[in-house]
């Protein structure tokens, strides 16, 4: 209970804001764009051969610079070379831990650390989970003469994380350094890094993995992997234990593809198979204020179920399997419906009824996931293939940079002050973020009670949004003034394109609502509120020529009129492009791939078979997805 | 703690879980093809003596190797691969090779956790036992040289061969210097504007305009006292402060940015289109772009540089350890020439 209680009481505020001030500083907040899941050459699941991209390469391909790819000449050159068209704001590197063998730190006496409890401990018991984060250990200590007891301390990598980035270079100790190395502390604040590592938890081939990210280059000395905690809770508690407020250390951490996760990644038991208590679904919402809705693996926000009304949108890459196994073997399953966002938020709710306290409470970003260091390559008709986690190149088919299902991932869109960590971190922390499908449009979405009807033709919309509302992430204020129906005011801008990469307009945008009955039934809609479903807008499959004007601007004053103040509830925006291409449309075309496809000979297979599957279609309309804003009646 | 969670797991090609692979292992048959192909795999190996990584050995590129990395060639930018370019292709195998077998010679496979772990759960899959003691399951794996050939394994041993080669890399403060100079564009200041905007969206206006805008850039000229009335609203907002030209593309598009990083001062620009419509600033002030502030990046940029030091101490630690490696590539004999 203690321990619980550890891991989920937000730290105390003894950790002051940076003092710098950015030459971009908006008190009003400006939209960063950016990865939060990014793999290099320490994640050795990589599929290329021998990727040979470090963080330090992933960070400066998304500041713009040019990367090499393999392969490389005698001198090390490569031969080929990527881009980005546009640089990124941010990026955290996330290799899976569980490569890192850190704890040969515990075997090399010159390493700091070496005489840490964990240490201490994993010398003791070599071969064992070192860092199992139990109470026994938590509570390890010494007695001391007077009868109290010290509790050991778990080592850290020091005040700003100088310990492990000076120590020899390993894999977690180069993490940082990459960190160090890109992030700009002047003034300037051009770009800025995150320490971070994913936990990489799959049971039984279900994903249960998660991107850790750390406010500071103060970080623990050992990364909490999976090796060492083998469930979410035991991943918080870890980090709770080796990551603390007061010596500088904060750290949120991301759920990705639940898509994959086979039911496991939104049940509602702890791993002892209890159902969640209050102060359970309270230290997961404190761990994990956001989760990934899309990726290179699919799109994690919904999908249509047999008993509700259809979402045509929700039909926009879904991995035609629900684990991690599915692309090679054959015996999985279909994608299932609770394992999506929306399902997941509406499960929250019904949990708030019953616990009081809402276990899902995701905002929503975007990703790539790439797994060759190619930060924010979200582009599809230039798409590499991301080289998904264990996915042997040589089994793919030659005519498709990657698997049909597959896609080249979105991005995290974070509102923040300035381009700085703590500010960067403190719009995670109060999901203040979005994800994108790719593309960069700039979405405002407010929630309030009093927000007026003309907001979007104001010129005050920011303002009106944060001094009468609440952003992207919030709750509205409760209880609800006597007879008031909630409004939210949606405005996005298209994605502004860079040379190479025009972007297109918008075609309309949608509030998706969710909420729970007075007999614990839950309950979805979509609302049109703004531009135009049927603005004929289409793409030329053949071509990808886009036709058809839509929108450069749209901007909306909702007001929910089937409000229920005793209902809780969810409201979130979607915005959407204009048709565009797929990328394998792209690819399928310049290969010159007609349908039907020619016969194969026996024994043979058509490497463009994928161009004229049926299940993956030829146009998409590219999005964004905010976080909710959530009701909840007092 | 149970077996399918001691089981570690990433992606699923890689690493085999239990419960799926539960039933397939109550199978002999099964059972007996995984551990004889690992049985045959050591055999093949022991027999050109590749297996206990012995430097004097050649490295075989065979010809199933040449055809794997034309295929991967082919699928990551799908075309074939060039003469020169499939034998960088091979050279770069044949180096990774090197690394494999040096890390073996430097016994790096006894050491490393990662490669413990790997062939533990590999051995305790095959003999599908997953108790299987650690420490004898460990000692098979290696007697069967599965730290050759197990690709994880592999990968881990490259890197921590590249840790090991780079590990005297320094850098003096000259060289930091020299670094930063070089490299101007990410740490010298850029030049910023602080200005104010007029726009127009091209939505509220689409066919009328230009004539809006000509109109408007008229009455811009003559230099009004109040402008907040004369365009439309804009989300971003119409006053700006020290924007360089990222954060100007970052907002408005590229081609706004080049155009109003350089826009007069005190006067009202002409037009300049966006993806939004057309926008008129007028520039308030502007930071010249300044020289770089070393001690403000120095930490930066020294991390920057030794990661590009190391690299180069790699790639010149393999060059000297190439001669020692004979290369024997098996086939095509014209890509054979160029690989050496």
């Amino acid at each position: 209970m203690t321990l619980s209680a550890c891991g989920s009481s937000p730290p105390p505020d003894n950790v002051t804001a940076s003092a710098r001030e950015c030459f971009d500083r908006n008190p009003e907040r400006n939209a960063y764009f950016g990865d939060l899941h990014v793999h290099t050459k320490y994640s050795l699941d990589a599929s290329t051969q021998g990727t040979a991209v470090s963080p330090h390469d992933a960070y400066r391909f998304a500041l713009g610079e040019s990367i090499p790819v393999q392969p490389y000449d005698e001198a090390g050159n490569g031969l080929r070379s990527t881009q980005l068209m546009r640089p990124l704001d941010f990026v955290a590197v996330t290799d899976h831990a569980e490569f890192f063998g850190e704890t040969e730190i515990c075997t090399h006496p010159e390493y700091p650390g070496y005489n840490s409890p964990e240490c201490q401990f994993y010398r003791e018991q070599p071969g064992q989970a070192f860092l199992a984060f139990n109470a026994q250990l938590a509570e390890r200590g010494t007695v001391n003469p007077d009868g109290t007891k010290t509790v050991q301390r778990f080592a850290f990598c020091g005040p700003g994380g100088a310990d492990c980035r000076e120590a020899a270079k390993t894999p977690w100790g180069d993490v940082q350094r990459a960190a160090e190395a890109y992030y700009d502390r002047t003034q300037h604040c051009r770009f800025t890094t995150f320490v971070g590592y994913e936990w990489t938890g799959s049971p039984e081939s279900n994903n249960w993995h998660r991107n850790v990210i750390f406010r500071s280059d103060t970080v623990p000395l050992l990364p909490v992997s999976y090796m060492e905690a083998a469930a979410p809770e035991y991943l918080w508690r870890g980090l709770a234990a080796t990551c603390r407020a007061e010596d500088g250390c904060e750290v949120l951490t991301i759920p990705h593809n639940s898509n994959l996760s086979n039911g496991i990644m939104f049940q509602t038991t702890d791993d002892s198979g209890q159902p969640f208590t209050a102060e359970f679904a309270a230290e997961k919402q404190w761990n994990e204020p956001l989760a990934e809705v899309m990726q290179h693996k699919g799109q994690s926000e919904c999908l249509n179920g047999p008993m509700m009304p259809v979402d045509e949108l929700c039909d926009y890459e879904i991995l035609p399997y629900n684990n991690l196994a599915g692309s090679r073997l054959q015996n999985t399953n279909p994608p299932r419906e609770t394992d999506f966002l929306r399902a997941a938020m509406k499960v929250g709710l019904q949990q708030e009824r019953s616990i009081g306290v809402n276990p899902f409470k995701y905002g929503m970003i975007g990703s790539t996931d790439t797994h060759i260091g190619a930060s924010g390559q979200i582009l599809e008709d230039r798409y590499p293939g991301h080289g998904g986690a264990g996915q042997p190149n040589t089994t793919m088919p030659a005519g498709l940079t990657d698997l049909v299902e597959y896609n080249p991932g979105g991005l995290a869109v974070l509102w923040a002050e300035q381009n700085t960590r703590e500010s960067l971190y403190a719009a995670m922390r109060r999901r203040e973020a979005y994800g994108t499908s790719g593309p960069r449009m700039t979405v405002r979405f407010f929630g309030g009670w009093n927000l007026p009807g003309d907001m979007c033709g104001s010129g005050s919309f920011v303002s009106h949004g944060y001094g009468l509302g609440v952003p992207m992430g919030g709750d509205l204020v409760s209880p609800a003034p006597a007879g008031s129906k909630p409004r939210f005011a949606v405005s996005a801008l298209r994605d502004p394109g860079a040379a190479g990469e025009p972007g297109l307009p918008l075609q309309r945008i949608q509030i998706v609502k969710g909420w729970v009955d007075a007999a614990g039934e839950s309950h979805e809609q979509v609302f049109e509120v703004a531009g135009d479903p049927d603005n004929g807008a289409t793409v030329d499959e053949a071509s990808c020529a886009t036709n058809g004007d839509g929108f450069d601007s749209l901007c909306a004053v909702w007001e929910d009129a089937g409000f229920e103040p005793a209902e809780r509830a969810f409201y979130y925006a979607r915005v959407v492009q204009n048709p565009s291409c797929r990328w394998h449309a792209y690819q399928c075309a310049a290969l010159g791939a007609s349908c039907p496809r020619p016969p194969t000979l026996p024994g043979q297979s058509d490497p463009l078979a994928a161009c004229c599957d049926a299940d993956y279609k030829k146009a998409v309309q590219e999005r964004a997805w905010t976080s909710p804003i959530w009701y909840r009646p007092s | 703690v149970t077996a399918s969670r001691v089981v570690f797991a990433v992606g699923g090609a890689l690493t085999p879980t239990w419960s799926r692979l539960k039933p397939l292992l109550q199978r002999p048959l099964l059972h007996f093809l995984v551990f004889g192909a690992l049985l045959f795999g050591f055999k093949q190996l022991t027999s050109d003596g590749r297996a206990l990584g012995i430097g004097a050995e050649p490295i075989v590129v065979a010809a199933s190797d040449v055809e794997r990395l034309r295929a991967i060639w082919h699928v990551e930018t799908r075309r074939p691969p060039g003469d020169d370019e499939l034998a960088a292709s091979i050279r770069r195998h044949a180096d990774e090779e090197l690394l494999v077998r040096e890390a073996l010679r430097h016994r790096l496979d006894r050491s490393d956790v990662v490669v413990r772990q790997r062939l533990v759960q590999n051995v305790r899959f095959a003999r599908a036992a997953p108790e299987l003691d650690e420490a004898a399951a460990f000692a098979e794996a290696l007697a069967l040289g599965m730290a050759h050939r197990d690709l994880v394994a592999r990968r881990r041993l490259v890197q921590a061969m590249e840790e090991l080669l780079a590990q005297d890399t320094r850098v003096t403060e000259a060289d930091v210097r020299a670094y930063v100079a070089a490299h101007a564009g990410r740490y010298a200041a850029p030049r910023r504007i602080s200005f104010d905007q007029v726009y127009l969206s091209s939505d509220r206006h689409r066919p009328t305009l230009d004539a809006r805008a000509a109109a408007l850039a008229t009455r811009l000229a003559a230099g009004p006292t109040e402008v907040a009335d004369l365009g439309d609203p804009f989300l971003l907002g119409s006053r700006f402060e020290t924007h360089s030209q990222a954060d100007l593309a970052r907002g408005f598009g590229a081609a706004f940015a080049a155009a109003a990083i350089m826009a007069p001062v005190g006067q009202w620009s002409s037009p300049i289109r966006s993806a939004y419509g057309v926008h008129f600033i007028r520039v308030r002030a502007v930071e010249p772009p300044g020289a770089i502030d070393f001690a403000a990046v120095r930490g930066q940029a020294r991390y920057a540089l030794l990661e590009e030091r190391e690299r180069l101490a790699v790639q010149a630690a393999i060059g000297a350890l190439r001669p020692a490696y004979p290369l024997r590539v098996e086939w095509p004999h014209a890509v054979v020439a160029q690989a050496r």
